[in-house]
């Protein structure tokens, strides 16, 4: 996940440099999230960078090829949140570091025991908004041990639209439809 | 803040030119609406090149990439926006150019008209290229281009690709314009000679070449063809016997003309003066009668002309040999031609070769046009046309048979006022040392210099004030 810091010119700049180029742009829409699609000159690795609005991010993926090298690669060129950070942000005394905290858990492959405590704790957040960012970021990971989490906001959150929302996660769970 | 277009493209008034000035590239941006041009580098090039209306940003992009003229996103945002800014970008398609981009078949093609060619006229021409070194544009179809690159593909190989770039705008279409070495036509062999002609015939010279200097303009009931004063042989062939007649004899429909011919169409209505418009039946008939008047003083009559119009509309009475105009009169069109040519002088020297001729007849041209703001010099000029007499009434009779008054831009009025300082700046040539200038072709023919660079350098903006 990159920083803010990381600007549009710092991602050209590091693509370039890694011999990436740029082959689609993606606006976004209901299915999908603004993405910027680069690729290695023979068309063997993409890498996805993907501004995710939902949860506030923008994160880079990269598939194909030697997806490990070219992901360290781009991470000592751009600014990134390291493998680890979201431990420190998910407990921090701030909302906002709590929001970004539960966005980087969203993105953890393959969730886990650990994940999913973050994203309780964080469904169960004094704090409506914080409640909504681990909502968001159940719906990437959308798990069963989550279910307690995700019924006591679908009844009994003092916001409506938090209940609404939690209301079709659990659905989603149940039937194994989309969240 | 400018709003960026949502699928960009080049507006039609941009020109994208490559010259080789002294060995070395250069790309540049032509506003001819304002007469700057902006100097570009090879990726800003095919990125404007990527901007055809039919792109939005993202794909501006991706087909920057594809092109290797992708770096940063912000590079190309930042490209289109100062453009934009400056009124050089549109939105969308362009849409079809008047002319240009009507086939053969689909354009109301005046068959049955008759044709009228510039009475007694034959062309001389001298075969100095002259013709071939002056404007910055060289229109090709894509069929010419072929063509010429079959003849001469010792043009690509020294100038690599892009040796032909859209002839307006970015939209990659069936008119470019050939790329320029210093100054002059790409195509122009070692020895001033047209290489294409040389190797291929003339036939196989793009049709504005051959056709050149002939004009086509249909008026409604007929299509006339005259001359643009642009070169030596135009007026040097003036008053001479026998010549390359203008259209073949037995042409007498524009029905038989070559296929493909431009023919330039007058609106059905023109503007005459301000909000006076007409029909333009009054106006053939108006270049009738004007035609019909002896002319000993261009600018006399030209000027007369446009009072008698502008007073009167186009049926006025016109005097025949009136009195020159006062010095005043012309006041504001001299400052504005000044101020015009002193751009254009600093424009084409920032780019143009030492060697080139357009850069050489800017600096004279501007070297007049102060001149001309003296107001002892302007009366001196206005007391006659001394040994110019015979080539102002030429001048003045291609114009009016060629009804090249800028029509479509501008009034009658003020296209007869702008061809009377035309004339007017012609005398001060004659009576201004031309210095780097000097064995020009034109210095006999001073006239020559102004037109071509009223067209070719796109001085004729100046007449756009008031």
């Amino acid at each position: 996940v990159l920083k803010p810091d990381a600007s549009r010119d710092a991602i050209d700049d590091a693509m370039r440099a890694g011999s990436w180029r740029l082959t689609n742009v993606l606006l976004g829409g209901q299915a999908r999230p603004p993405q910027l699609i680069f690729s290695r000159a023979e068309g063997s690795a993409h890498a996805y960078v993907i501004e995710d609005a939902r949860l506030g991010v923008t994160y880079l993926s990269i598939q194909g090829g030697d997806s490990l090298a070219a992901l360290a690669q781009l991470r000592r060129a751009l600014p990134c949140y390291g493998p680890t950070d979201h431990e420190a942000l998910v407990d921090a005394p701030g909302d906002a570091e709590r929001i970004l905290g539960l966005a980087l858990v969203a993105l953890q492959v393959p969730a886990s025991e650990q994940v999913d405590d973050w994203l309780l704790g964080g469904l169960r957040d004094a704090s409506a908004q914080v409640r909504a960012a681990a909502l968001t970021a159940a719906t990437y990971a959308p798990r069963p041990a989550l279910l307690p989490g995700l019924m006591a906001i679908e009844h009994g959150d003092s916001e409506a639209g938090l209940r609404h929302a939690a209301g079709q996660v659990v659905s989603a769970l149940y039937t194994g439809g989309p969240a | 803040m400018t709003t960026l277009p949502y699928r960009p493209r080049l507006a039609e008034q941009g020109l994208l030119r490559r010259h080789l000035v002294d060995g070395e590239l250069k790309l540049l941006l032509h506003d001819t609406r304002v007469g700057e041009a902006l100097e570009l580098t090879p990726d800003q090039l095919e990125q404007l090149l990527a901007c055809d209306g039919t792109r939005d940003l993202g794909g501006v992009l991706l087909a920057a990439a594809r092109r290797g003229a992708y770096r940063r996103a912000s590079d190309i945002e930042t490209l289109i926006t100062e453009l934009a800014a400056r009124g050089l970008m549109a939105d969308g398609t362009a849409p079809p150019h008047p002319v240009l981009d009507h086939p053969d078949d689909a354009r109301p093609e005046p068959a049955e008209r008759p044709i009228e060619v510039l009475e007694g006229y034959g062309l001389h021409c001298d075969g100095n290229g002259s013709c071939c070194t002056t404007y910055a544009s060289v229109p090709f179809t894509r069929a010419e281009r072929r063509r010429a690159l079959a003849a001469m593909p010792e043009v690509a190989e020294r100038l690599g690709e892009r040796v032909f770039l859209p002839l307006y705008g970015s939209t990659e279409g069936n008119h470019s314009s050939v790329a320029m070495v210093n100054g002059a036509c790409a195509m122009l062999g070692e020895d001033g000679h047209c290489g294409v002609h040389a190797r291929a015939g003339a036939a196989a010279k793009p049709r504005g070449c051959w056709s050149y200097p002939a004009q086509y303009v249909d008026d409604g009931e007929a299509v006339r063809v005259s001359v643009a004063a642009e070169c030596r042989c135009v007026m040097a062939s003036a008053g001479r016997e026998g010549g390359e007649p203008l259209v073949p004899a037995a042409v007498e429909r524009a029905g038989q003309l070559v296929p493909g011919t431009r023919i330039a169409a007058l609106p059905e209505e023109v503007v005459v003066s301000g909000a006076r418009r007409a029909p333009r039946a009054r106006l053939r008939a108006f270049t009738k009668r004007a035609l019909a008047l002896p002319t000993s003083d261009g600018i006399a009559s030209l000027w007369g002309f446009a009072d008698a119009v502008e007073r009167d509309g186009l049926d006025a009475a016109l005097e025949p040999d009136p009195s020159p105009p006062p010095a005043a009169a012309m006041g504001y069109l001299l400052l504005s031609l000044a101020a015009r040519t002193a751009d254009n002088r600093l424009t084409v020297a920032g780019w143009r070769s030492e060697r080139d001729r357009a850069r050489r007849l800017a600096e004279w041209l501007d070297d007049a046009a102060q001149l001309l703001l003296e107001p002892a010099i302007q009366r001196d000029r206005l007391a006659g046309p001394d040994m110019l007499v015979e080539q102002e009434r030429f001048f003045v009779r291609a114009c009016l048979h060629g009804y090249q008054l800028g029509i479509g831009q501008r009034s009658v009025v003020q296209g007869l006022r702008d061809r009377a300082i035309r004339l007017l700046l012609a005398r001060q040539l004659a009576n201004t040392d031309p210095g780097v200038a000097a064995d020009d072709p034109s210095v006999a023919y001073p006239i020559t210099a102004v037109e071509v660079a009223m067209r070719g350098q796109g001085l004729a903006s100046y007449a756009s004030v008031g």
